[in-house]
Parts: C-alpha cells; sequence; structure tokens
C-alpha cells in the first residue's frame, strides 16, 4: 500500500514519539508493546485518511494519543504499586537517612560559597613565621577603650619590652565606603604603621604603611585584593586614586596580595591612627599584634604583656599564639564530636539494655553496623551544624549590622554546641526507632493497652519492622527510670504476615 | 473460596466497553473518552490480573493486507464476574454503558 507523503510523515513523527516511549519498557516486552502502539496508529491514521477526516484538530488529537504512550510504557516500567511502596520504604532506610543528611550538608556547602571561614582556616598563614607571632585582646570587658590610646600604649610596649621584638596596635570599625557609582557599607581596620613590617606582609601593587607616613601620609589608604576587584574593576592604575571614607577622602597608596587575612576576611580597608578617633565599647575591636624575639616563649611574653596591659588600664587582658579562628573552630568541633559520640554511645547502650533487649543476640556484623550507622549519621549532624554555625553568624551580622559583630565569635560557638545538642538528642531518638537488623525505620504504629487499666496491663505503642524482623514496645509511661522502649525478636514463622502482595482480593 | 477481584470505576468501565464488542485500545478510547494514558495502563493491569486477555490478530492476515496486526482483547470469565459485580457497586455503569457493537476485524 503506497501512503501518501502526509501520512509518511505523520507515520514517521509517530514513530519517533513511540520508539522514544519504547526505550521506558522493560527489553523483553518492548517489541510486543511497541507493535500494539504502532498499529493502533497505523489504523487510526490510515482511518483518517480513509474517511476524509485527517485535518490539524485530529492530527492533534493523534499526537495526544501517542503521547499517552508515555504513561504505558512507564506503567510497565514503573509498577504503580511498586512505586507507591517503593515511596513508603525507601524514606525508613538508613542509606536513605545517610543520604538526606549528606545532601543538606553538601547543599549548605554550596549555598555558602564552598565555606570560605572553614576554607581559610586550612590555609596556611599569609604573615611571616606565623608562630612567633601572638595577639593580645581584652576578652570579658565591655569597658569603653580609646583607640588612641592603645595606639601610644603599643609604641611604649615595643620600646620597654624584652620578650617582643616589635608590637603593633589594630582597631576595626564599620565604615561607609564612596566611589564613583557606587556607596557600600565595608569594615575597616586602623593599624600602626609598623603593622605590616610586622607580619612580614608584601604589597602585590603600589606599597605598604611605612612609619614616615604617620606624618606625612595622615590619608593614605591601602586596600584588599578583594576591594580592588570589585570597585576599582582590577585596574593596574589603581595607586593614587581616591576613596572616600566615611566622607573623608583618602589615597589608596597599594593593594594587599590575595591570600592576605588578619582576623577575619571581611576588613578591606587598612588605615593609619590619624585618620580619626573612634571610641569602641567592644574589646574585640582592639588589640595589638607582636613578634617575639627569638628563644622567646609564649608564655614569657604572656607574662609580661599582662603587666603591660593592667598597667595600661585594661581589665582581663588575654594573650593568644597566632592561630586562626577556624583552627580553633575545628578544634571545638572535633572536641565536641568525640564527646559526642562517646556520650552517645553510652546513652544508646543504657537504653538498649534494657531486659527484653539483653536477650536480643545481634550478630558481630549487625552490631557494626548499628553502630557504625550511628556514628556515621551523629557525625553528619555535627557537621551539618558546625558548618552552619560557622558560616552563618558572621554573614547575619553583616546582613543586619553592615559589619561582622564581635559577639558573632561566642555567638557561633554557642550556636554550635545548641544545634549539635538537638542533633545528637535526634540522632539517639531515630536510632531507638530504628530495626535492630536492618536499620528501617519502624513504622505501622499501634495503641496498645487502656489508659484507665495502667497498673493492670501494659500500655503504649507498638511500631513493627516492615521486613517483619520484630517489636518495638514504647511505654506511654514509665514506671521506673530502668523502663525503657523493649525490642522483641519475630521469627520466621512470622515472615508470612509481612509479604507484600502484588493483587488485593477481596472474599 | 472463589474470589473476585475489586475493581475501580475505570476499570469497570473498560470492562463494559469490551464485552459491548469494542475490543481494540483505540476502540475502547473513542467510546469512553478516556485518553490513551489511561486506557492502555488500566489494559495492561486488568490483564495482568487475568480480568482480560489480549490476542494478536492473525499475521498472515495483517500481511495480506500491507498493514499491521492489531491486538485484540477480550474479557476472562473471572472478568465478567468481576464486571457484574461492579455493576452492582456502581449503577450508574449501565447507563454510560456504550451500545453493543459488532466486532469489526
Amino acid at each position: 500500500m503506497q501512503a501518501n507523503p502526509q501520512i509518511r510523515l505523520l507515520i514517521w513523527q509517530c514513530k519517533f514519539l513511540l520508539r522514544g516511549a519504547s526505550l521506558l519498557v522493560p527489553k523483553p516486552q518492548r517489541a510486543a508493546w511497541y507493535q500494539e502502539w504502532f498499529g493502533e496508529v497505523w489504523h487510526w491514521l490510515h482511518f483518517l485518511a480513509e474517511s476524509g477526516r485527517l485535518n490539524s484538530h485530529t492530527c492533534v488529537e493523534l499526537a495526544r494519543h501517542c503521547w499517552g504512550a508515555f504513561p504505558d510504557a512507564a506503567w510497565h516500567r514503573f509498577d504503580h504499586k511498586k512505586v507507591s511502596r517503593a515511596f513508603d520504604e525507601t524514606p525508613r532506610t538508613a542509606r536513605f537517612c545517610l543520604s538526606a543528611i549528606l545532601f543538606a550538608l553538601l547543599s549548605l556547602i554550596l549555598v555558602t560559597g564552598l565555606a570560605p571561614t572553614i576554607r581559610s582556616g586550612f590555609k596556611p598563614l599569609p604573615f611571616q613565621q606565623p608562630d612567633r607571632l601572638a595577639y593580645v585582646s581584652m576578652h570579658g570587658s565591655f569597658t569603653k577603650y580609646d583607640e588612641e590610646n592603645l595606639f601610644r600604649e603599643a609604641a611604649k610596649w615595643a620600646e620597654s619590652s624584652k620578650t617582643a621584638e616589635m608590637v603593633a596596635a589594630y582597631s576595626w570599625h564599620p565604615v561607609s565606603l564612596k566611589f564613583p557609582n557606587d556607596r557600600v557599607s565595608d569594615i575597616s581596620a586602623r593599624v600602626s604603621p609598623n603593622f605590616f613590617d610586622l607580619l612580614g606582609n608584601k604589597a602585590a601593587m603600589g606599597r605598604l604603611f611605612t612609619p614616615a607616613d604617620e606624618t606625612n601620609c595622615a590619608g593614605c589608604v591601602v586596600i584588599t585584593h578583594r576591594l580592588w576587584e570589585a570597585q576599582f574593576n582590577s585596574d593596574r592604575n589603581v595607586v593614587g586614586k581616591t576613596i572616600s571614607v566615611d566622607d573623608h577622602p583618602g589615597s589608596v597608596i597599594g593593594v594587599l596580595p590575595e591570600s592576605f587575612v588578619f582576623i577575619f576576611p571581611e576588613v578591606s580597608v587598612w588605615m593609619l591612627p590619624g585618620w580619626g578617633t573612634t571610641t569602641n565599647n567592644f574589646a574585640d575591636r582592639t588589640g595589638a599584634v607582636l613578634r617575639m624575639a627569638p628563644h622567646v616563649s609564649l608564655a614569657q611574653a604572656q607574662q609580661e604583656f599582662r603587666q603591660f596591659a593592667q598597667a595600661g588600664g585594661y581589665s582581663q587582658p588575654q594573650m593568644e599564639s597566632f592561630v586562626s579562628r577556624a583552627h580553633q573552630g575545628v578544634k571545638l568541633y572535633l572536641f565536641f564530636t568525640v564527646l559526642s559520640l562517646f556520650g552517645g554511645i553510652a546513652l544508646g547502650s543504657s537504653r538498649l539494655g534494657g531486659a527484653k533487649t539483653r536477650k536480643l543476640k545481634l550478630s558481630f556484623r549487625h552490631t557494626l553496623r548499628w553502630w557504625g550507622f550511628f556514628s556515621l549519621k551523629t557525625l553528619l549532624l555535627l557537621a551539618l551544624c558546625f558548618v552552619g554555625s560557622l558560616e552563618f553568624t558572621g554573614r547575619v551580622s553583616i546582613i543586619l549590622t553592615g559589619s561582622v559583630h564581635p559577639l558573632v565569635g561566642p555567638f557561633a560557638t554557642w550556636l554550635f554546641l545548641v544545634t549539635a545538642m538537638v542533633a545528637l538528642s535526634w540522632s539517639l531518638h531515630d536510632q531507638g526507632r530504628r530495626c535492630r537488623f536492618c536499620l528501617r525505620r519502624l513504622g505501622n504504629e499501634a495503641s496498645v493497652g487502656t489508659p484507665g487499666y495502667l497498673l493492670l496491663d501494659w500500655w503504649g505503642t507498638e511500631l513493627v519492622c516492615s521486613d517483619g524482623h520484630g517489636l518495638l514496645h514504647v511505654p506511654e509511661m514509665k514506671s521506673s527510670w530502668q523502663e525503657f522502649d523493649q525490642w522483641v525478636s519475630l521469627d520466621e514463622s512470622w515472615k508470612p504476615l509481612f509479604e507484600h502482595e502484588e493483587t488485593v482480593h477481596t472474599p | 473460596m472463589e474470589t473476585v477481584a475489586r475493581i475501580s470505576h475505570t476499570s469497570a468501565l473498560i470492562l463494559q466497553t469490551i464485552r459491548a464488542g469494542y475490543i481494540y485500545g483505540f476502540d475502547i478510547m473513542d467510546v469512553t473518552g478516556l485518553p490513551s494514558g489511561t486506557i492502555y495502563p488500566a489494559l495492561r493491569r486488568l490483564e495482568n490480573e487475568s480480568l482480560l486477555r489480549g490476542d494478536w490478530e492473525d499475521s498472515k492476515i495483517a500481511l495480506r493486507q500491507d498493514r499491521p496486526p492489531r491486538r485484540y482483547y477480550k474479557l476472562t470469565r473471572q472478568g465478567k464476574d468481576a464486571l457484574i459485580s461492579a455493576v452492582e457497586r456502581y449503577p450508574l455503569l449501565a447507563r454510560l454503558a456504550p451500545e453493543e457493537k459488532v466486532a469489526r476485524r
């Protein structure tokens, strides 16, 4: 039979759709499936052509018919009963639980731009001999300090110190930066003229401050690589250009290297003390950095500088070696994670130590799986809390106040501790509601007993493993602190109850 | 104990249509007005549950007429029982049922 070109084209289009849909059909049934659909389409098309009803409207109808091949093909591939069962069962599995937490963690890392705060903690410190550096801060006090006083004191300490080769003071605060086409809120730092010299940094472009600048170049400004890229479009001729800081004009004398970070990465403009006077009421916003003399230990320097600071009127001065905050954070995370794991295992063991569960004989493999899953789940959850706490608190502070608030550090620590406790509690609760053998989350909750007969009978909830490994009895009201949820293993004779029927028939 | 399959309203309508003589996919679709994405999966399910039986047309006839063979469906004994039970459950089904047709082959 010779078909006209229009029918041939339509058949070719339908064949294309049907072939595409047939890829969903399992291979053994594919040929028969395609044959049936093609037969239907072929007959329909010829019927339309022979009866003179082949028009744009019926062509659309035909196309709609062909698209129907996709749900039909999908039916072959994914039996709806199996699919609905998978939807119900998959979220109960241990693998799904771990994947969901891992997905949340990876999403969080991606959303924060690959966790820059944590990453910066693993980079080598961008200073010369960082092990010889230390900083003095005045934690734990909300006394208002005059910044000028600290700059003067730092110069005096440098002269009289026997443990430090150089001392430089710093202070930082939020500022408003004005550019020809933009105005942004950012953070600036005022530093002693020997600050960069002390750290051993060199400029990526132009030059950094020298002691002579204090008198000759009071309006000099050093900018970070980030600001140079963002506001000066990486202009090679940036040196000499003006920048307005809190409506005071300044002149750019140099750009810092890309790797330079001091205290935190948000500081983008560096100025000399002569820029203006600000009284800071937060101890974290002012401090001094020093380079220890050779063969001087941190303890010796601490003793000397504590005396200096107290003599200068600073209460509770604190001196630390120059490790990054992220390193401290990682230490905190590791410490709390180990503590949580041991605590969790101890708590979990006692919960599983109920009278009924003691009779439960778990093989070594099952025990290993049980605790391995708990440990991995808890580790991932704690990592999620850690990344969230560390990365978001700084950002939220910048959004709300335009700067990294001094309380961000302690707040991040507290936030991590609180979220970690919530995560650990959930991890323990989730573990207790899982099958001791297959680690699936138990389901089919059934309320058993009568509340009024509590003294005569047991009252609580029973949860079942969908694979029939056992039952968990959860008492509604615990009669003693030693009463725990009770696990009852089901033997093989119970198996037929848990087999999944494919068809449902009514008697 | 004899069991009767419990079927949905759509399945019952399809069974009713096939019993009326509309025995291949397009015909059933044309009569019931249901889309192909509903009709064909329903036919597979009913065939899986042994309520229908699908048979290919004799390929020699199709080959002689230079056209692809078609697949025809007919009710099994369980299918007929299920339809009787469904008509009892869905009294309006009788009104929706198409008129009997002489099977065209």
